[in-house]
């Protein structure tokens, strides 16, 4: 008897972890977003965790992020740099994962266990500079209360959200783009209120670095192969280097005594599974949160992987997403 | 019963490696903090009293349009805040005036503070160039200088200051320091250029161009050749550029560069009826 009732603990113990890890993206957005003004008007889409895929939300996103990596990139398709179109375009496939979970906006209920003033107010940033930009962009100091505190919210049967993530919630949306290095490019201009529009900026500041990776590859030697020719997969992890250290952080991935080294390990996890999607691979933070794709976007998004895998430019779905 | 046991800690022991593995300590978005890094970065230790204690230095720092910075100052105070904070920041700007790493190790110098604020400062006289009374502080050297800026939007205010500064001859003096820039730089500096282009100053930009393909790297040439393509040239200048860039074609690790400006030149003809190859060229 007293066998099967540790028995029957440990099974629950492990249904509860089991239960906590299925929504684990769940808990990680509760302690990093802030809350959206009721009257605010923003463009989405809207993650809505457990509707994800009946509005297909992934065909949203991953269509979002190819149209504003094609407009980006097509410059290296024209030159007939098959390798670097589609390296970016993977790259802008695993970024926004990597930084965001894919999300930026969400919608919750509207219950006190999901609202917290701290983040919507910025109070934790520690830089002060930063803080005040924050609330600045955020807090009505000079423009509207895009973020606002709870009691604002009083009533409210659902909670719209914005990401505000690091460890001291500076950084915004999707692309995490910090509040005090990317003010007056990005959130003095409110672009933070679209989807589409902070696609566009991250994926404009993280093409900077690649292209110029891109083009001055051999002065790298992270970058090239034993024969000379570029490597694009390093390409795009020193890229994604360079946009979380800093320019001067191109080569970052490649030293692995680097304090930062254990990030460059966690991007390069991601960047495997955009390597995987042409492969059974799931698209999205973890499998229990896999944004699903129509056959359309999903063949797209395989083709991408597939042309960077096999330097290939077979892209009849791809060409009809871009269409549309 | 040992067995029991056994299998009973097994499953919680699975159970919690499981939660663990999932709780991804790489995700970015929750990433952990140094708190003794933090290094503060304010602007205020830098910039002398009279200009961090003036009416208009909050509107200097703050999310107010360019334009406006300087609306509820008269012309003296808008000349002494902007001009003392672009001397002094111009000073330091290159080294970030103090600004280090931020916690989570982020650098970039063409988005410090310092370097915004320069942006804002020649935003703001390039709005009310008569007001600020620019013209008797901002020099051609100075202007120039931020030319060679990685940021954006500082290249075009001081581009646009310049041609203010120098009304008809901006050009010139443009061009001629175009030589001196590298990547974006160059190429948004020629780009910028483009709309003061006319039939007599053409011939001085693709003699530039020419010169830009003989000494610079490959990344600037095509920063400029992706710019040009709409402007108009005969075949023997676009030769003339062509040749400049026979020095790359042999080097195996500028193949990929090579195809782009093959691409770009081909383009570039092809607008003005003309046909060019620059690996036909080059044989």
């Amino acid at each position: 008897m007293k066998v099967q009732r540790v028995l029957v603990v440990a099974l629950l113990a492990t249904l509860s972890f089991e239960t906590r890890a299925a929504s684990l993206i769940e808990k990680i957005l509760d302690n990093v977003t802030a809350n959206i003004n009721k009257n605010a008007t923003i463009d989405g889409p809207i993650y809505r965790h457990k509707d994800r895929n009946k509005e297909k939300y992934g065909d949203q996103i991953a269509s979002l992020l190819l149209k504003e990596a094609h407009r980006l990139a097509v410059g290296f398709k024209n030159e007939g740099n098959i390798e670097a179109y589609y390296g970016f375009l993977a790259l802008a496939l695993t970024v926004p994962n990597h930084e965001g979970l894919f999300v930026h906006f969400r919608e919750v209920k509207g219950k006190s266990q999901y609202c917290t003033d701290s983040r919507s107010t910025g109070e934790g940033i520690l830089s002060t500079k930063a803080k005040l930009q924050f609330k600045r962009a955020f807090n009505g100091i000079l423009k509207q209360d895009f973020l606002v505190k709870c009691d604002k919210l009083e009533g409210e049967r659902k909670y719209r959200q914005l990401i505000v993530g690091g460890a001291d919630g500076s950084d915004v949306g999707v692309f995490q783009l910090s509040s005090l290095w990317h003010f007056d490019e990005f959130l003095d201009k409110g672009d933070y209120k679209s989807v589409q529009k902070t696609i566009r900026y991250g994926l404009t500041y993280l093409m900077r670095g690649y292209k110029r990776a891109v083009r001055k590859y051999s002065s790298f030697s992270c970058f090239s192969n034993e024969d000379g020719s570029p490597n694009f997969q390093n390409l795009m992890r020193g890229t994604w280097s360079a946009y979380n250290g800093g320019p001067a952080q191109l080569c970052r991935f490649n030293n692995p005594e680097d304090p930062h080294a254990p990030k460059d390990k966690g991007f390069k996890g991601n960047l495997d599974k955009t390597f995987a999607l042409n492969n059974g691979g799931y698209f999205g933070f973890n499998k229990d949160a896999e944004l699903e794709l129509s056959p359309e976007v999903r063949k797209a998004v395989e083709e991408v992987v597939e042309n960077f895998e096999n330097k290939s430019d077979k892209s009849l779905a791809l060409d009809t997403l871009l269409a549309k | 019963m040992k067995k029991l046991a056994i299998i009973t800690i097994s499953l919680v022991l699975a159970g919690g490696v499981f939660f663990l593995a999932s709780s991804d300590s790489e995700i970015e978005i929750v990433s952990p903090i140094n708190t003794s890094s933090i290094k503060e970065n304010q602007l205020s230790k830098v910039l002398p009293k009279e200009v961090t204690a003036s009416k208009g230095y909050q509107q200097l720092l703050a999310a107010t349009p360019a334009n406006e910075i300087t609306n509820n100052l008269n012309a003296s105070e808008s000349r002494e805040l902007l001009q003392k904070t672009f001397e002094t920041l111009s000073s330091c700007y290159q080294t970030g005036c103090g600004q280090e790493a931020d916690y989570d190790g982020f650098y970039d110098p063409s988005l410090t503070v310092a370097t915004t604020t320069i942006k804002r400062v020649l935003e703001a006289t390039a709005a009310n160039f008569e007001k600020t009374q620019a013209k008797d502080w901002l020099t051609e050297e100075a202007l120039t200088e931020f030319l060679t800026s990685d940021n954006r939007s500082l290249r075009k205010a001081a581009l646009q200051n310049l041609m203010k500064l120098k009304g008809a001859q901006a050009f010139e003096a443009i061009l001629e320091k175009t030589r001196d820039l590298e990547g974006y730089g160059a190429g948004d500096a020629i780009e910028d250029l483009l709309t003061e282009i006319n039939d007599e100053n053409r011939g001085n930009l693709i003699d530039s161009i020419e010169l830009l393909g003989k000494e610079k790297d490959s990344f600037t040439i095509l920063e400029v050749l992706e710019k040009v393509a709409q402007v108009k040239v005969d075949l023997v200048q676009i030769k003339q550029i062509g040749q400049g860039l026979c020095r790359f074609v042999e080097v195996p690790t500028e193949a990929m560069n090579v195809k782009a400006m093959n691409h770009y030149l081909s383009k570039w003809a092809e607008n003005n009826g003309i046909s060019f190859n620059l690996n036909s060229h080059c044989l």
